[in-house]
């Protein structure tokens, strides 16, 4: 593995784990599941 | 057909809870916090995981609103998602992992006369990226309730979402207002049906916005293709065996490339092979300025 895929993996890594403590998919995907008919183009 | 077995598997463990379809209502549990690796409809009764494509657009929709009430939920969950499995897998996920992947290959086994992809088709799924992923939801003021504004691929154009939960969704509430986008989205839906009994994948190539991220992770992901220079005698059999009609040969980590890995055991000299993290091959090495060690009927790289 080169140095360019490991620090990509790393950064992404991170950028995965930042997200899970900001609460991205409670606080996002809360709101989307309520507009999930808008979505499908229902409504 | 190890293939086939991980893509039912995939497709099996991803809708755990077919009750939805009976009950005409959509599992919201905590496994819908984490994405699938492929496209399945965040509202497709039966799926017990989000789509990814979905959730960067919600994300990405909630940017604005988000910031100014000072949360920084910017995306970056799925964001490092769909980044960490491109980096390690590239379009794996879409030949392994994708449900509505594996649903085309069995609408492309309806016997019909059959015809390769337009190589100018594929560059559609960019521009559904580039504008219906990130412009609109980033840029179009046009709020609902939550503030937030619409997730516009899934909105205008997916028809992942209404096959899967779009019809569903007819069949559980009779009083439903069926609007121009629902319209809109069952002719692309049928138009994309039939392109598909003609058309190896013909969504992936044309219209899939997570093929096209995925994609562009193929000449860099950990996983990949490589070609044996010494053995190979470009005698093109791994073309004629790539139902994408890729020059396997050239450029074995293309972008359209969803590594079905049907050219491997086509190479008879034993020149194509599967590996972590090893070499860069003679196409990637073009088409990344670089110099590789080329031999002298070495053609140039055809993306």
């Amino acid at each position: 593995m080169s140095k360019k895929q490991l620090g990509l993996i790393l950064f992404f890594t991170a950028l995965l784990i930042t997200g899970l403590i900001l609460g991205d998919s409670f606080k996002v995907w809360g709101k989307a599941i309520r507009i999930c008919l808008e979505c499908i183009g229902i409504g | 057909m190890k293939r086939r077995i991980v893509q039912i598997l995939t497709t099996i463990f991803t809708n755990l809870y077919p009750l939805g379809w009976f009950k005409g209502r959509i599992y919201d549990g905590p496994l819908k916090h984490a994405c699938h690796p492929g496209m399945q409809c965040y509202s497709c009764p039966s799926a017990t995981t989000a789509c990814p494509l979905g959730a960067l657009q919600n994300s990405l929709a909630a940017v604005k609103e988000n910031l100014k009430q000072g949360q920084f939920n910017i995306g970056l969950y799925v964001i490092g998602f769909i980044g960490l499995l491109g980096m390690l897998f590239g379009r794996l996920v879409c030949g392994w992992l994708c449900p509505f992947g594996f649903l085309q290959e069995l609408i492309y086994k309806i016997p019909t006369p059959k015809f390769r992809m337009p190589r100018l088709a594929t560059y559609g799924r960019y521009v559904l990226l580039f504008v219906l992923v990130f412009l609109m939801p980033l840029a179009f003021s046009f709020a609902n309730a939550d503030g937030a504004t619409y997730p516009w691929y899934c909105k205008l154009v997916c028809p992942v979402g209404t096959s899967e939960a779009g019809i569903a969704k007819i069949f559980s509430e009779a009083n439903l207002s069926l609007g121009f986008f629902f319209r809109l989205k069952w002719v692309i839906l049928i138009g994309f049906a039939l392109w598909m009994t003609v058309t190896y994948r013909a969504f992936c190539s044309a219209g899939c916005p997570l093929g096209a991220i995925y994609g562009l992770f193929n000449r860099i992901s950990v996983f990949r293709l490589n070609v044996d220079q010494d053995k190979c005698t470009t005698c093109k059999a791994c073309q004629r065996a790539c139902p994408l009609d890729i020059k396997t040969y050239e450029t074995p980590n293309h972008a359209d490339c969803i590594r079905c890995l049907k050219c491997v055991p086509a190479c008879k000299f034993d020149a194509l092979h599967t590996a972590f993290g090893k070499k860069v091959n003679r196409g990637d090495a073009e088409a990344q300025g670089e110099e590789g060690n080329k031999s002298p009927e070495s053609g140039a790289s055809d993306v």
